[in-house]
């Protein structure tokens, strides 16, 4: 139970000129500086007071002789009002003043909402600025092996914080251009994620065979840098900066594996030529399409709908469900909650004729939408370079693009048009099982 | 017969087992405890074997020699770099919990009957008093104690034994301020327990706040038990809790007190769980789901917790808690679960409530989640989840300027949320509630709080990488505190001590890997204490997903760039 009450003692203004703002900072500095903020902690205002009215000071645990104390304070300090010598109950103050009161502690702490969150799908890349430009900033390089190491210890989390992670680094001035670098490093091989994007997890260390050179391997998956010490230490090893520093450096292992590796019981996975693996056992576009998880039971009424015009999104007045269905074209939306309080976005492809909400990376649900309105897909393959060149607006989805990329464990780069991006290593047999999965015709340059 | 090696092991990973990083250890070493410690060794519950003596004599075969005591050496060290020295301090506290009845304000006679007490655990002749031979220089044996403190901050948690501020009680507080709940304490709070479960005036699935909110309004004969119910000091209050609870926890409804034998039966033990919270932003569903709080000491085995004939297996989330278990709950609580597995441990229990104090994941703050890890801090968000008959109470906490929320959203016709929820008064004694419970759940117990935002964390291995410090601000009520700031492996040459204002960021130095100590005084007396690590990133290790997302491609599973294929029917038997 509660033995020290706290009641309030009014005090009579009747003279103009004083705000209760300059009342509460006279009788906050008298209180800070006589040490007496455990026995006043409160003061209440008349809500819109104006010419004559009454504040009330809060008093705990003390009696009414205190007043004497507290009157000599307040001359000292300039606190302007007549104390009226009554020790009052909260509930009696209240008929008192006029108005509804308000209350101000004179210890309390500055109240701040700390929930800042992204609400965006972090699969979203329609927004991220551009990061295809020349950078020649090895520092980036090193940040991104940080980040790296950082994921391989932390083994998993949030993208929240992986998101806050990358912009620690500098690696990014905003949430969205972190959307970017948590695809690349899917595409990479050492993350994985959610379903909805708000979780990773870091993947096994694996050794990767090189597609067009069988005594070449990279390191995908997890690395710390105790490990790659480990590995320098055993075999003969490289680190190569991906071109534009747009990731952490390849780590790449000339030797001849024949199977896993345990170093220092660790163990790391001897996974071959992945990319070609990949490549034969991937599905074709339509049964990539039936096998991407979908949202059920989509109430689109509580949201609000946009659809991508191949250049941004623009707002969708005619989609609508009657009936228990779906009514507008397949493609690519994004939808945002009306809700107060909760804007989530979600980005998904609609699969008209199956009546579905699909979702997935973005750049392969805009190859979707991009199928489903008829394009036609090409790519460029110089096969005495093993290079391929693929339009930078007709991006391959994530699993497939994950092929070219793990055929070198390099990043593709951007051509000097900033149209068309170049992966390396990429053999005849690679490319022609990726463009038929995907109904994709090929040119030779 | 365990050696003394493997006694000072076992007692070490005892009573850190199950705790947080930046808790506070108590080597609580009772007889209850090494009973439950030595049956660890040949993972039994044979109740035959005298595990009490057994540690004593593995005590004495090391540090006794004739009548003299010879102190186990400073700078010994175990393989695993457990010092050496604990189980002789566990001899000294047990010493100390055998002190029943030995209350005395007089100093000099608590001191002699403590030696009293350790001669009697140590096998030496009591007739003569005081400190026996070996220990005779005063305060040979803080050394000891002061190697162990370091070696729990240098693992990331926080020591409690200290040593007392009068001459007399300068050396016997070390052992004194770790004997917290003494056999006769809990008979008493068992005896209690159960008076007041049979007359229905106390439920037997409470969780922790409610029975310590509960003890601490009940009246004590003993001066001990009541001085330690009432304690204020911070760092005690949580540690005296978990004790009662455990008291509490321990008891088997289903079998009479056997009060002739003096003696509690350490039978059946129940798991508490508390609420852990996610969102579904898309959906806009929030979801709550059981959360298990690991059993204290509890060191390995695989529990199972069984519901509506589904098995579920409890694997570790953190220090301290299990991963939430896929049952949606109501909030409501009052469920109980069947717990296979262990012995002891018998039910799973989600106590009911009608309110809920749930604070983001100290781990990773963004992560949205809530739940119970710990008690809000100063100058941070939490989310109070309650019946909506605590509207009215929540309503006038604000017009009385204490607390303060960003918005409140209904989560049925019963219970709503209040979210943002923070702390901004400390000026709570002077209101007369409407529902005590919630008021003692929110009334601030702390005077400042130290805290670290930003950088660059690695969770689970309780530090920030060199480079990547976080922001340092000590959140109070008070505008100024005194801040104490050294590393620990230099104790004496604080790197910060000073007056420094409240609730903005300080700047520290830049910080070598190590590990650094934070206390807060306020008014003269510790406020808060934090522990700051900073990692090598050459030292990172790689740690395993406790949940990985290996992506289903159909016919295959990837995970980077690790490819199983999912064998069919047919393929299977070739």
């Amino acid at each position: 139970m509660n033995e020290i009450m706290r009641r309030y003692v009014p005090v009579h203004m009747h003279t103009r000129g004083y705000s209760p703002a300059y009342i509460f900072d006279r009788i906050h500095q008298a209180v800070q500086a006589e040490n007496l903020t455990r026995i006043i902690p409160a003061v209440k205002f008349e809500k819109g007071a104006k010419r004559e009215f009454y504040y009330f000071f809060a008093l705990e645990g003390q009696q009414l002789d205190f007043l004497d104390v507290v009157q000599t304070i307040f001359t000292q300090w300039g606190v302007p009002g007549t104390i009226i010598r009554e020790l009052l109950e909260p509930e009696k103050i209240k008929s008192m003043a006029s108005g509804e009161l308000e209350t101000h502690s004179l210890n309390a702490l500055a109240y701040k909402f700390l929930w800042f969150n992204d609400a965006g799908d972090p699969f979203d890349l329609s927004e991220t600025s551009s990061n295809r430009k020349d950078i020649d900033n090895t520092l980036f390089g090193e940040q991104y092996d940080q980040l790296l190491h950082w994921l391989s210890a932390s083994a998993e989390g949030t993208w929240q914080t992986f998101a806050r992670v990358c912009n620690v680094l500098k690696l990014t001035d905003g949430v969205k251009d972190a959307r970017s670098i948590f695809r690349r490093l899917i595409l990479l091989g050492y993350l994985e994620s959610s379903e909805d994007g708000q979780k990773w997890s870091i993947c096994p260390t694996a050794l990767v065979q090189c597609a067009t050179d069988q005594n070449v391997y990279i390191l995908t998956g997890q690395q710390t840098p105790m490990l790659v010490d480990q590995f320098m230490e055993h075999y003969e090893v490289e680190l190569l900066p991906q071109r534009n520093c747009q990731g952490p450096s390849c780590v790449r292992v000339n030797g001849i594996f024949t199977d896993d590796v345990a170093l220092n019981g660790f163990n790391i996975v001897r996974a071959g030529t992945v990319s070609v693996q990949l490549a034969e056992l991937l599905p074709d576009l339509e049964g990539w399409k039936d096998i991407l998880p979908a949202i059920d039971r989509l109430s689109t009424t509580t949201y609000n709908i946009e659809i991508w015009n191949g250049k941004k999104y623009i707002q969708c007045d005619n989609f609508s469900e009657r009936n228990g269905r779906y009514c507008g074209d397949s493609g690519l939306y994004r939808l945002t909650k009306k809700a107060e309080n909760n804007h989530y976005q979600i980005v998904l492809y609609f699969d008209q004729p199956n009546q579905r909400w699909l979702r997935g990376d973005w750049y392969g649900l805009r190859f979707l939408a991009y199928n489903s309105a008829g394009r036609q897909f090409e790519v460029k393959y110089d096969s005495s370079a093993n290079e391929v060149l693929i339009p930078v607006e007709e991006h391959w989805p994530l699993l497939y693009e994950r092929a070219l990329v793990l055929a070198s464990g390099m990043l593709p780069v951007l051509d000097k048009n900033f149209r068309w991006q170049k992966y390396t290593n990429v053999s005849n047999e690679l490319v022609q099982l990726l463009a038929k999965k995907l109904n994709v015709s090929i040119t030779e340059i | 017969m365990a050696t003394y090696d493997e006694w000072n092991k076992a007692i070490a990973e005892y009573f850190v087992s199950g705790l947080p990083s930046g808790a506070t250890v108590y080597l609580s070493v009772d007889e209850a405890a090494l009973m439950d410690i030595g049956a660890r060794f040949e993972q039994s519950e044979d109740d035959s074997v005298n595990w009490v003596e057994d540690f004593t004599e593995a005590v004495r075969s090391k540090c006794v020699i004739g009548d003299t005591v010879y102190l186990p050496r400073g700078s010994g060290y175990q393989p695993d770099q457990i010092p050496r020295c604990v189980a002789f301090l566990a001899a000294m506290v047990l010493a100390a919990h055998h002190m029943i009845g030995e209350e005395t304000k007089d100093e000099t006679i608590l001191q002699t009957n403590f030696f009293t007490r350790l001669r009697q655990v140590l096998g030496l002749s009591d007739e003569e008093g005081g400190r026996p031979d070996g220990l005779h220089q005063t305060g040979i044996e803080e050394n000891l104690w002061q190697i162990w403190n370091r070696w729990l901050i240098g693992n990331g948690w926080l020591h409690s034994a200290e040593h007392g501020q009068t001459t007399y009680s300068r050396y016997i507080n070390y052992p004194l301020s770790q004997a917290l709940l003494r056999e006769a304490d809990q008979e008493v709070l068992e005896r209690l327990f159960r008076q007041q479960v049979n007359s229905g005036q106390l439920s037997r699935v409470c969780d922790t706040d409610t029975i310590g909110f509960w003890v601490r309004n009940q009246q004590f004969g003993s001066r001990h038990l009541r001085d330690l119910i009432q304690e204020s000091d911070f760092r005690r209050y949580e540690a005296v809790t978990d004790a009662v609870f455990e008291v509490y926890t321990s008891i088997d409804w289903d079998q009479e007190f056997d009060a002739t034998s003096g003696k509690r039966r350490i039978g059946q033990r129940r798991m508490t769980a508390h609420l852990y919270r996610v969102e579904d932003g898309v959906m806009g569903d929030v979801k709550y789901y059981v959360y298990p709080r690991q059993p204290r000491q509890y060191w390995s085995g695989l529990l199972e917790v069984v519901h509506n004939g589904t098995v579920h297996d409890l694997r570790q989330d953190r220090q301290g808690w299990f991963l939430p278990l896929e049952l949606p709950v109501s909030p409501a609580g009052g469920i109980s679960y069947e717990v296979r597995g262990h012995q002891r441990v018998k039910e799973l229990v989600l106590p009911e409530r009608k309110f809920w104090v749930l604070v983001p994941d100290p781990e990773d703050e963004r992560s949205g989640i809530f739940a119970g890890w710990e008690s809000p801090k100063l100058g941070e968000n939490f989310l109070l989840l309650c019946r909506k008959e605590y509207s009215e109470q929540m309503e006038m906490f604000r017009q009385e300027d204490l607390i303060n929320w960003d918005h409140d959203f209904p989560v049925d016709d019963e219970w709503v949320e209040y979210r943002g929820c923070m702390i901004i008064s400390p000026s709570w004694d002077g209101i007369i509630p409407q529902h005590q419970d919630l008021y003692d759940a929110l009334k601030p117990r702390i005077a400042a709080t130290i805290s670290l935002k930003g950088g660059i964390r690695v969770p689970n291995q309780g530090g920030w990488l060199e480079g990547y410090p976080p922001e340092v601000t000590i959140i109070a009520f008070d505008d100024s505190v005194n801040l104490k700031f050294l590393d620990t492996s230099s104790p004496d040459k604080p790197i910060m001590h000073q007056l420094i204002n409240t609730n903005k960021p300080i700047s520290i130095p830049s910080l070598t890997p190590g590990v650094y100590l934070f206390e807060v005084y306020s008014l003269g007396k510790l406020a808060a204490r934090r522990v700051l690590r900073i990692l090598q990133w050459d030292a990172l290790e790689c740690r395993q997903p406790k949940q990985p997302f290996p992506v289903d491609v159909g016919k295959f599973t990837l995970q980077g760039a690790i490819i199983n294929v999912i064998k069919t029917e047919g393929q299977e038997g070739e």
